[in-house]
């Protein structure tokens, strides 16, 4: 990676400094383990301990894909943490809409609550951690992932990942990409404290509204099948499911109580 | 008519606010109806203005003994979730946990994680002491307000 070259197309942005690294473990874990100040990037080609939610490990080969955390610290109400996941991925799902023309945008979606996915595969994902979140201004370490040039994916997970190469035979230059991203990471930063516009706009970029989906729930693992209505203002997704009588019931779930069947 | 559809039937107007369903399908006919649930709480509305007058609603004074009972010793402090979540005691399933049994913690240190809405908030200390009790199993479900950590102060 030309590390040269993203600064000079980030450091207009509203960001400070970038740090590179060939390779490194987690851009987050760097982050946080340097106590990395607000408008701070770290980018690694290499991200040899990547890591999803948890224990989902993410596979990514060196030199393909982006992998970088920015620090951002602001003010948010601690009941709207949850709006940042929605920012990030509708920025990013932007910024890469945008270098396709009108007719592919089509391709792309933002599946709840913060997946980013091409063709109904997922490509890009998101992991943000948040600190002092009892002082009025919270610190955000964000991770970013996108699969972008990597071809090959284990048969593990083929049928659900896949990279934007995979899906559209471009091949892409990375730095391009990341300075895409991160312009457009500041520039439409005000929208963060416009929840109702950010939401509108989150649904506006995904398939699943007014969707029929599959889904289990994480408590009595039952397989449900029901019409996506809405994402509510505290960010759960609003489904009208069929029961026992065709009676309908709309449910609100939150993240970890149902997990979607592909 | 099937029986089983029937009972199905019974359950659905025991479990909804109906008082009764009729149905009329293919010549067969049903008709179930349940009482009128009586009407207990009945209060004259002469008694308004004296319940008013004494401030506080009655159901106050249980709650604010079930708090006493919580709060243990003087020297032992909770630490409460500020947020539903999921608890997590260390950064990833192969790190060490943030804190156990016995750790000394000051004000800032990072004690676990609740995550929310895939946000992984890290819950920091803001008194020092001693963790002496852990009230939460690694990936349980917390509510808001929730106790988490026993603290000893120092």
């Amino acid at each position: 990676m030309n590390i040269k070259t993203v600064k000079e197309g980030l450091l207009q942005t509203g960001l400070k400094n970038v740090v590179y690294f060939p390779q490194l473990h987690s851009t987050n874990k760097y982050a946080k383990e340097n106590n990395l100040q607000s408008d701070n990037l770290v980018i690694t080609s290499n991200q040899y301990e990547g890591r999803g939610r948890f224990d989902r490990i993410w596979e990514s080969i060196e030199n393909n894909n982006l992998t970088f955390t920015i620090v951002k610290n602001f003010q948010i109400e601690k009941k709207d943490l949850f709006v940042v996941n929605f920012y990030v991925s509708y920025i990013v799902m932007k910024a890469i809409k945008e270098i396709f023309p009108d007719y592919m945008h089509r391709y792309f979606s933002l599946k709840w609550p913060n997946d980013m996915m091409i063709k109904g595969k997922k490509f890009a994902g998101i992991l943000s951690e948040v600190q002092n979140i009892n002082s009025a201004e919270k610190k955000f370490i964000i991770g970013v992932g996108i699969n972008v040039n990597q071809k090959e994916f284990s048969d593990a997970i083929i049928h659900k990942a896949t990279s934007l190469r995979l899906e559209t035979g471009i091949i892409f230059e990375l730095e391009d990409l990341l300075c895409r991203i991160v312009k457009e990471f500041y520039s439409n930063f005000n929208i963060l404290s416009r929840k109702k516009e950010l939401l509108d706009i989150w649904k506006s970029n995904s398939f699943l509204m007014d969707k029929e989906v599959r889904f289990r729930k994480t408590l009595d693992n039952t397989e449900i099948s029901g019409k996506v209505l809405d994402i509510t203002e505290d960010g759960g997704i609003k489904i009208e499911s069929v029961e026992e009588f065709n009676t309908k019931k709309i449910t609100v779930y939150y993240t970890g109580e149902i997990s979607f069947i592909y | 008519m099937d029986l089983n559809y029937v009972k199905k039937l019974i359950k659905l107007l025991d479990t909804s606010d109906l008082a009764e369903i009729e149905i009329e399908e293919e010549g067969s006919k049903i008709r179930l109806s349940k009482p009128r649930p009586k009407i207990t709480q009945n209060i004259p509305a002469v008694q308004l203005p004296n319940l008013a007058a004494q401030g506080l609603p009655a159901q106050a004074a249980p709650k604010a003994e079930e708090k006493k009972e919580e709060a243990k010793a003087e020297n032992i402090i909770e630490v409460r979730s500020p947020m539903v979540g999921t608890f997590y005691r260390s950064p990833s399933p192969d790190a060490d946990a943030y804190v156990n049994v016995g750790t000394e913690i000051k004000p800032g240190k990072t004690i676990c994680i609740i995550e929310a809405m895939k946000l992984m908030n890290e819950i920091e200390a803001e008194v020092a002491g001693k963790i002496v009790k852990i009230l939460v199993e690694n990936g349980q479900a917390v509510e808001f307000d929730q106790v988490l950590f026993h603290v000893e102060k120092k």
